[in-house]
């Protein structure tokens, strides 16, 4: 097993295993060893650790905590049988000897420890869990399918790195907007019962009359001469001939002499007959039965990390919600004072240099992630954006100051336009207030146009500034 | 003017009258100068016909035994090649088979790629067949063309059935066909069936009415009353039936075109050994092929089928027919009905009738030929009599035959003019080289 390895190398690796003799220069931990709270210097000072347990549960228990602590949740680990698919993919490999696990675990560790800043802050954020851990990998983020699941597919690892369970399909999504991951190759597409989700809808044919699902095959045949329609059996009573029942006539030859009509399908309730039955999906779980357009469907993706998530990785920094707001294109604070104090200069020189400064601001974003949740908060930053996009025009300007404040110079623009932009910017947001109260940015204008709103000539941009931000906590 | 045409009527109806009512005294002239010996040779022809018939009749009435458990697997190989949608009728009708047992259809597609649209038509037939138990379709595209005896090799090759039936992409059937054609093979000494065929587009044109009644008598009548003898000159190759271990014996279908009767002739090869095998005429398996519709494309074909006769015939099975390898039934019938009534017939009635018009005064020429006329006609409308009462299973639809059947003598004297001139284009210009069941490039390679 060990490779010819010398101990030092080996010392470096831990191995839970009962069974001592088979790694006779290791430091063997037992299952329950690890679980203890005393032995997570150990376990974080190590370089890889390989689990060789025959108990499968308790190979699953320890792999999951493994991975859900923060010290260890970047550490490589590997097993030395397979156990299930979804098991299998929270670890790194399956191992068959200590060589193949140094070789893997040396690129990982090697991988990490190029990273320039301490992890030990950045892990306590999920994000940095699931991004520098396939950073680590360069893994794709790969759905895990397993029929006994009751979603059919899942993420097994991202849920274990968020620490909470079923998020991950959320999660994958929020940052696949958010630019942090790239869609990959579609796997596959799924149809819930919309009411209670389950991914496995019988699907009955039902009689497209009465709904009943007693419906029969029933092939009927036309006979040309009489012009009789019935049922296939009706015509075969003797077995080597088709007769037509109604005026005996011996029917040879299909097109010619008879045809078969499309209906085909009986309703053995309500006598119908129809060629193509409805198709309806029942729940096998909740009994819901719904029409096929109203399943909710579902599309798992393979996700691979992106450059800005790479970038993320590597600098040890991320805006996660408001790097939504970058798409405003800001320029940076300075350059936006330095562009106001002209623009003030250039009114006081010529009445008609008139603009107008608006500023915009918001809850306190991790409030409101707080409240609503992270999915919500960038629908409801998404929106937002847009709707100071529309507002726009490619001569404006925008700077955010702070997370949750947004500035923008409109020059040439009046009184009358301000109040334009600052009514559709206001009331969008008292619209969603009617709707749901709970989900809303809260958002505060503050307005000038200068100079009819400032006519005096002392003023400059800090001033300006100042007097704006007066105004936005008065209100 | 008038006059004169009437005076001719008049003398040769006197003349014809003689004919009918005092041929003795009338010996010289209708005997011995305008002999219509051709006549004298059909004779025996219709009466062994019409004994063919009684005996068929007589057997089926009272030994119609029929073994309804006998269902043997069936492999129908379709010859397609650009019969566009006809195809797809031609499947549909072999799926809609009553047949009891397992019929599997192979669509051998020759020259696909040029023939997509036949290939498509053939490929929308499968969801069509799966729904019908026991049935199966294979659509197997030949993309190169190979020509007919290529694609009806293949099938043989990709076919498991015990009886292996290969039939043209135009031709459909009705539905107990299947039933009929396997009944003969419940006799272990039966080799082959040759089918029945029917002229699907008989209202399309007078050549397809007249082409009707010719496959009445011609087929329907004539090989029933042969197959009592087993003497059936020929196993069509729009319609034949095999067993498929004796067709692989025989190693399929020689390379070459008329390659059905080729195989024919080649079955017979071993009558005089195994004189217990049969080839057997199933009447009531019927398949339904679409004629030529136009005059022009008749003759087309006629000239093909003649000419391609002449060089069976003649050139290449000229060593087989002895009676030692056919044995002296099918041997006589191939020199009486094969070589003399379709390759010298021909050029005596061409040559009698040239003579006659030279030599004799135009109104006896012209009553002697109302004559011939008139005892055709007799002959036609008897066969065609028969074949109505005793065999025919669409009365109504033949009936409306009959008042073609005044046209039929003449039609039958063209075909028979016509034959000359196919067989003359065969000598001269070894015109079964120039044939479009095969591309040229198979054709040059083959022996004969």
């Amino acid at each position: 097993m060990d490779g010819g390895y010398n101990k030092d190398v080996l010392d470096t690796i831990l191995t839970v295993s009962e069974d001592h003799e088979k790694w006779p220069n290791h430091e063997i931990l037992s299952p329950t060893d690890v679980l203890d709270l005393d032995c997570m210097g150990k376990l974080k000072a190590c370089c890889a650790i390989i689990i060789d347990i025959g108990n499968k549960a308790q190979v699953k228990e320890l792999l999951l905590y493994l991975r859900s602590q923060k010290n260890t949740c970047l550490k490589p680990v590997f097993l030395t049988n397979p156990i299930t698919l979804t098991i299998d993919s929270c670890a790194d490999a399956v191992v068959e000897n200590v060589a193949q696990a140094i070789e893997l675990a040396g690129s990982i560790n090697e991988t990490i420890s190029k990273l320039t800043y301490s992890l030990d802050d950045l892990l306590d954020k999920p994000i940095f869990r699931i991004l520098i851990f396939y950073y680590s990998r360069s893994k794709e983020i790969n759905p895990i399918k397993n029929w006994k699941s009751e979603d059919i597919y899942s993420y097994p690892l991202i849920d274990l790195l968020l620490g909470e369970e079923k998020l991950a399909s959320n999660w994958l999504f929020v940052h696949n907007n958010s630019g942090l991951l790239v869609e990959g190759e579609l796997i596959d597409r799924l149809r819930l019962c919309p009411k209670c989700k389950l991914p496995s809808p019988n699907y009955v044919d039902v009689c497209p009359n009465c709904r009943s699902i007693n419906i029969a095959q029933e092939s009927f045949l036309h006979c040309f001469s009489c012009g009789t329609v019935r049922a296939e059996k009706d015509f075969k009573q003797d077995i080597n001939k088709i007769e037509c029942p109604h005026c005996y006539e011996k029917l040879r030859h299909i097109g010619t002499d008879y045809d078969r009509p499309l209906e085909n399908f009986t309703c053995r309730d309500c006598n119908s007959k129809f060629s193509d039955p409805f198709i309806l999906a029942s729940c096998p779980r909740c009994e819901t039965i719904s029409e096929l357009e109203d399943l909710e469907v579902r599309k798992f993706y393979n996700y691979q990390l992106s450059e800005a998530a790479v970038t993320v990785v590597k600098s040890g920094r991320i805006d996660e919600s408001t790097s939504l707001l970058d798409e405003l294109q800001n320029i940076s604070q300075p350059f936006f004072m330095y562009m106001l104090n002209w623009l003030l200069s250039m009114s006081i020189r010529c009445d008609k240099d008139f603009f107008t400064i608006i500023a915009i601001t918001t809850t306190k974003l991790e409030t409101v992630e707080a409240a609503i949740g992270m999915v919500n908060l960038m629908e409801l930053l998404e929106e937002y954006v847009v709707r100071i996009k529309s507002q726009l025009r490619s001569t404006d300007f925008t700077c955010r100051f702070a997370d949750n404040e947004t500035w923008i110079i409109l020059p040439h623009t009046d009184i009358e336009g301000k109040d334009v932009v600052v009514n559709k910017i206001v009331n969008y947001d008292e619209k969603r207030d009617r709707e749901n109260s709970l989900k809303k940015l809260n958002i505060k204008v503050s307005a000038k146009t200068i100079p009819t709103e400032l006519p005096g000539k002392n003023y400059d941009a800090e001033m300006i500034v100042d007097l704006i931000n007066g105004e936005l906590e008065r209100l | 003017m008038l006059q004169s045409f009437a005076l001719f009527i008049l003398d040769v109806w006197v003349i014809v009258q003689g004919f009918f009512s005092t041929p003795l005294e009338q010996l010289d002239t209708f005997l011995l100068k305008f002999i219509p010996f051709a006549l004298f040779l059909e004779f025996p022809f219709y009466l062994l016909i019409i004994v063919g018939l009684v005996s068929y009749l007589f057997r089926t009435k009272h030994n119609g035994h029929v073994d309804n458990n006998y269902l043997p697997s069936v492999s129908c190989i379709v010859l397609c090649y650009a019969e566009e949608n006809a195809v797809e009728l031609t499947i549909r009708s072999l799926s809609e088979q009553i047949y009891g047992g397992p019929i599997e259809i192979i669509a051998i597609m020759d020259g696909a790629k040029q023939n997509l649209s036949t290939y498509n038509a053939a490929r929308s037939m499968e969801s069509y067949v799966k729904k019908h138990p026991n049935r199966k379709l294979r659509v197997v595209p030949k993309w190169h063309r190979g020509g007919r005896v290529s694609s009806m090799n293949l099938g043989l090759t990709l076919s498991q059935g015990d009886i292996v039936m290969a039939v043209d992409g135009d031709t459909s059937f009705d539905n107990d066909m299947v039933f009929e054609a396997t009944r003969p093979f419940s006799n272990e000494d039966v080799v082959a069936v040759a089918g029945n065929l029917r002229v699907r587009n008989i209202t399309e044109s007078l050549v397809t009415r007249l082409q009707g009644i010719e496959y009445s008598i011609a087929i329907y009548l004539g090989k029933t009353a042969l197959s009592e003898f087993n003497i059936v000159n020929n196993i069509s190759g729009a319609f034949g039936i095999h067993r498929r271990s004796f067709l692989k014996k025989l190693g399929g279908w020689d390379a070459g075109t008329a390659e059905d009767l080729d195989l024919t002739i080649r079955i017979k090869g071993y009558f005089a050994r195994h004189p217990n095998f049969k080839i057997v005429f199933a009447p009531k398996a019927i398949g339904h092929t679409d004629a030529p519709s136009t005059w022009r494309q008749f003759l087309d074909q006629r000239l093909r089928w003649d000419g391609d006769l002449l060089y069976l015939y003649l050139k290449k099975h000229k060593s087989r027919i002895g009676t030692r390898l056919l044995g002296w039934r099918n041997s006589l019938m191939i020199m009486w009905t094969g070589l003399f009534f379709q390759l010298v017939m021909p050029f005596m009635i061409v040559v009698y009738t040239v003579y006659l018009e030279i030599t004799a005064p135009i109104e006896t020429f012209t009553a002697v030929m109302v004559f011939i006329y008139l005892i055709y006609l007799m002959i036609s409308l008897l066969m065609f009599s028969l074949f109505l009462l005793f065999l025919s299973e669409r009365k109504w639809q033949d009936t409306k035959l009959l008042v073609f059947l005044p046209l039929f003598p003449l039609f039958s004297f063209l075909i028979r003019v016509w034959s000359a001139v196919a067989s003359l284009k065969e000598i001269i210009e070894n015109a079964h080289l120039d044939s479009s069941m095969a591309p040229w490039w198979t054709l040059k390679k083959t022996k004969f």
